[in-house]
């Protein structure tokens, strides 16, 4: 008696697990997006999101790719690691999609990273962290600027106005962490040095005995390298605790929430990322403006609000990927190889060439300086 | 030196308030039910997210949209009460706990679909403007905190000391059946501790936002640290939360003033599991029986 | 007394025919069905039911609640992982080397807080797991800090290493009945009984002569360990670790299992954990009405069926059966 209740147990596994198998049609296109839509992120997800979306019905008005649609397959990640390696495997496994777009969060990009380098899958990664391309593998390219050249346009900027001594502040997250190692390891090479290197945690109520600590230092600037809600509270205790240093926060910090969060106190403060945000500041010889106004106004069209720059990676992504496809179609290593021969595309981050040696695309150059002023980004240089 | 000094008093009373309207919560309920609630911090979140929408975003006045949010947090408060008492009578005190991390993440994912997973935050009262005391940093909105649960908590321990009701609930907490002997209604003391303990929150949740932001997820880590400070001050006595949130707020501010922002938690916990060994029923002496009651957590 | 301490036969002997027709189901399941992806997700239940089975162990024979089974996990991993990544270590034997460290930090921990009861445990537990997250967090140059650590070798067998889902279950899925099995004689042992006895009233149990103390510090051992080798499993399958890995919301699913299936059913921990599996699944994508779902499941099973959804069920039919059956010669 209890030998059949065991073994229905386990036959019950199966019979509920043979569910989540599904087929698709052959002659679509499926493109795998496993992208945090839930948690504190979700901001980042959701503009992706809609910007595949967006694209994707474009692309399928026009007959698609050689006249096979394509169609995305969308998972949430949830911000966790763990639950990106379920849904990548998911993809990889159950769905066998073409390609991945994704995940945006560094901590899920370097774990997923295993199971798609195993699958072969063709991957555009949606994460800055440089880790998931050095060492280069074969199947898997990154887009956004890395902590790797944010950092060294920060330093080069710093040393341009004859700043040598920095404070750092940086998360207790693996988006603080990375970029803090950037900041260490770049710091003697740029003749930069750290007087002050703490980490705070996303869930502190109140900076001011951290950013008090500074004060006592001869740090002649600050640099913050955290996301999300962080650079608005470590902005407004900036100010309050009466910090009269210039302030600079990574590419994180870009975005209009955080001015709007910051308020007046963010009159005056730094940042540096990709052009996406300067679009008005651009000169007109700069070939990225018209891919980047193009964009903004179409999205705005469609949803009423701004773009951030996550849905920008995801719109760089897109192109480089179909661009890659109407070359090669979809077998994994002729794909891979014709992304890895992507040279000069102009995109919204910056403009990308890959190679067998680099898989992250972007230099230096695709970051500016960003200075925040009357509720606005603008670009300094 | 003297700027730490005050520096360190300053933020302890500040995030000590914010952490001792959760406390304080969590006892009340604790002491008319033995039940921990697992979603007191989403009173603070449901009053935060309200606010943030109404007076934030749509630009009503500031008193509508906090009596809107006062009366979410009442009916969540009613709600919990028949989730954990009412409903729950045959539950074990681990079924009723799971009840609560239940109605905690329920809420949490409901709240990000009714609002958003994105941060928020509303202007604070009297502007942003800092001033100095001994060189270090006070915000109007941190007195605005201090002030508002200095006058909740000492109310609450003048209404529980001196009022019929409020002596009612204490009789009731102390022995149930002795209390319903002699005519107390049991259950409606209970039903105000539910109450009373959502307003608590629900005014932490006015006057933190400001300062802190608030999100659909960030009312359990408010919980956990709402009990163990209840927890560490002696559960079931209000005076003993208010002293155990200021502890865990003094130890947090002189570990980032002193040592790491990164590690604040450490001695935090560290200091919960010594005062548990050490003095078992809490700082003040929380209720007495109240370790040795529900010995077996599974029974029902 | 002598009834407490006969050994029951007839249990043990049970239980095998049980667990033997279980192994055999299981075990017969990847040559019947051959898709990667659900033996990818069986695996994953492999794992996860090893710290579900460790707790429903503690709260079943002493009925007390600890919240560091998620801390163990962690440990588990990590420890492991470090081990075979710094040392170079074979990851079988950095397994075993990984679960004498958790073994000794649960003896020790549990020496000190086990002479707390129902919410200070809870409480006291909940404390060192935040403890031993922030450790990980903070002790980088170790643990990799935030960014966690990749490139954890898989096992090795024979000179193959074990990558494919189709070998990692079955590894995966002996180990895990084979830990079932012991948990099941562990619970109707000696010890067991002892165990029971202490929960119904410690001060008689002493005065029987049995060390109240160290049965229950030794159970709690037993049943951390259980959860760090399900850590050390999961790293060496997924391949890296992060302090997400076995945190605090870790610790509150393996409870919320142990809801599922009965606080003190070790085969209801099982049925668990492939419910909490399969509703991850299905819920791909959906995580905000996960949530909402999770969490009112979570409060109507406790409201309808206390003792946990599987006993509930279980009773449910059972009664069911017998006014059937009565009905039945009625007629």
């Amino acid at each position: 008696m209890r030998g059949i209740r065991a073994t229905a147990v386990a036959a019950g596994l199966v019979a509920a697990c043979s569910f989540i198998t599904t087929s698709h049609a052959d002659d679509t296109i499926q493109i795998g997006a496993p992208l945090i839509l839930s948690g504190p992120g979700a901001f980042a997800g959701e503009a992706s999101k809609r910007t595949l979306d967006m694209l994707a019905e474009e692309l399928n008005k026009g007959g698609g790719i050689s006249g096979a649609p394509v169609e995305f397959v969308y998972y949430d990640t949830e911000g966790k690691p763990d639950v990106a390696v379920r849904v990548v495997n998911r993809l990889v496994k159950s769905d066998q999609v073409d390609a991945v777009l994704g995940p945006i969060a560094s901590w899920e990009a370097v774990a997923v990273k295993q199971v798609l380098e195993r699958a072969g899958v063709p991957t555009l990664m949606l994460s800055a962290t440089r880790s998931t391309v050095d060492p280069v593998s074969d199947c898997v390219f990154k887009l956004p600027a890395d902590d790797a050249i944010v950092v060294a346009r920060v330093y080069k900027y710093l040393k341009e106005n004859g700043i040598s001594k920095v404070a750092l502040i940086t998360t207790q997250d693996g988006f603080g962490d990375g970029g803090q190692r950037e900041l260490e390891n770049q710091a003697e090479a740029a003749g930069i040095e750290i007087v002050f290197d703490e980490k705070f945690s996303m869930d502190d109520t109140d900076l001011a005995p951290l950013l008090n600590k500074i004060k006592r230092t001869d740090a002649q600037a600050v640099i913050n390298w955290s996301s999300s809600r962080a650079p608005v509270i470590v902005t407004n205790t900036f100010r309050q605790v009466g910090l009269d240093l210039p302030l600079i926060h990574s590419h994180a910090a870009i975005s209009p929430a955080v001015l709007e969060g910051a308020g007046d106190n963010s009159e005056g403060m730094l940042a540096a990322g990709a052009k996406f945000e300067a679009v008005n500041d651009l000169p007109d010889s700069d070939p990225q403006k018209p891919v980047i106004k193009a964009y903004r106004d179409a999205y705005e069209a469609s949803f009423g609000e701004a773009p951030n720059q996550f849905g920008a990676g995801a719109y760089d992504a897109f192109n480089i990927l179909v661009d890659a496809l109407k070359r090669a179609g979809t077998e994994s290593e002729a794909l891979c190889d014709a992304i890895e021969q992507t040279k000069g595309h102009v995109g919204l981050g910056g403009v990308y060439s890959y190679s067998d040696s680099d898989h992250a695309g972007l230099g230096t150059d695709s970051v500016v300086i960003y200075q925040a002023g009357s509720g606005q980004w603008k670009m300094l240089q | 030196m003297i700027t730490d000094l005050a520096q360190i008093l300053i933020t302890t009373l500040t995030v000590g308030s914010m952490y001792a309207l959760v406390a304080v919560g969590v006892s009340l309920i604790y002491s008319a039910t033995g039940v921990i609630n697992f979603a007191q911090g989403e009173f603070v979140m449901i009053s935060g997210m309200t606010v943030a929408g109404l007076y934030g975003q749509l630009g009503w006045p500031l008193a509508p949209a906090i009596g809107v949010a006062l009366v979410a947090v009442l009916l969540y408060g009613a709600l919990l009460m028949v989730l954990t008492t009412g409903l729950a009578r045959r539950t074990s005190l681990i079924g009723v706990l799971i009840i609560t991390i239940g109605a905690s993440i329920a809420t949490s994912g409901t709240a990000a679909r009714i609002w958003d997973s994105d941060t928020h935050r509303f202007a604070p009262f009297s502007g942003d403007a800092p001033f100095w005391v001994f060189g270090a940093t006070v915000t109007p909105q941190a007195l605005w905190i201090i002030g508002v649960s200095t006058v909740c908590v000492a109310g609450l321990i003048w209404f529980m000391r001196s009022t019929m009701v409020g002596k009612a609930m204490r009789a009731c907490s102390l022995d149930k059946s002795a209390a319903t002997m002699v005519g107390i209604p049991v259950q409606a003391t209970v039903m105000v501790s539910f109450l009373l303990s959502g307003l608590l929150g629900g005014v932490g949740g006015i006057v933190t936002t400001p300062l802190t932001t608030v999100d659909a997820y960030s009312g359990m880590l408010l919980a956990i640290k709402g009990f163990s400070a209840a927890m560490l001050g002696g559960m079931g006595s209000i005076v003993g939360a208010l002293l155990g949130a200021l502890l865990i707020a003094f130890i947090e501010t002189v570990t980032v003033t002193f040592g790491s922002s990164a590690l604040k938690e450490l001695p935090t916990f560290t200091a919960i599991i010594l005062v548990l060994l050490l003095l078992p029923r809490g700082i003040v002496g929380g209720r007495q029986e109240a370790g040795l009651q529900h010995e077996d957590l599974t029974k029902q | 007394m002598t009834t407490i301490a006969l050994p029951a036969r007839n249990e043990i002997r049970n239980n095998a025919a049980t667990v033997l027709a279980f192994a055999a189901g299981m075990i017969a399941l990847p040559f019947v069905f051959g898709n990667g992806y659900y033996l990818n997700t069986l695996v994953f239940v492999a794992i996860l039911a090893l710290p579900a089975l460790g707790l429903s162990l503690l709260s079943g024979l002493s009925g007390q609640l600890a919240i560091s089974h998620g801390a163990f996990f962690a440990l588990g991993a990590y420890g492991s992982s470090i081990l075979a990544v710094r040392l170079g270590i074979d990851p079988a034997i950095s397994t075993i080397l990984a679960q004498f460290i958790v073994a000794a930090i649960a003896a020790a921990i549990g020496a000190v807080v086990l002479r707390l009861r129902s919410h200070y445990l809870a409480i006291a537990t909940l404390s060192f797991a935040i403890i031993v997250e922030l450790l990980i967090e903070e002790w980088s140059s170790v643990t990799g800090g935030m960014q966690g650590m990749i490139g954890i070798p898989p096992y090795e067998i024979a000179g193959m290493s074990l990558t494919s889902d189709k070998a990692v279950y079955l590894v995966y899925w002996p180990i895990t009945i084979l830990m079932l099995w012991f948990a099941l004689n562990l619970s109707v042992s000696r010890v067991g009984r002892a165990l029971r006895a202490i929960r119904e009233g410690e001060p008689i149990v002493d005065s029987l002569g049995i060390r109240a103390a160290n049965y229950k510090i030794g159970v709690y051992v037993v049943s951390s360990v259980f959860a760090g080798l399900g850590g050390s499993l999961y790293a060496h399958f997924v391949g890296f670790v992060t302090p997400a890995t076995g945190s605090l919301m870790f610790a509150i699913d393996i409870i919320m299992v142990l809801a599922l299936g009965g606080f003190d059913r070790l085969w209801g921990a099982l049925v668990g954990v492939a419910l909490i599996t399969l509703l991850n699944e299905y819920a791909l994508g959906f995580a905000d009405y996960k949530r909402i779902f999770l969490g009112v499941a979570l409060i109507a099973v406790m409201l309808v069926f206390p003792r946990g959804l599987l006993p509930g069920i279980i009773d449910l039919v059972g009664s069911g059966l017998r006014k059937g059956g009565a009905d039945a010669r009625r007629a």
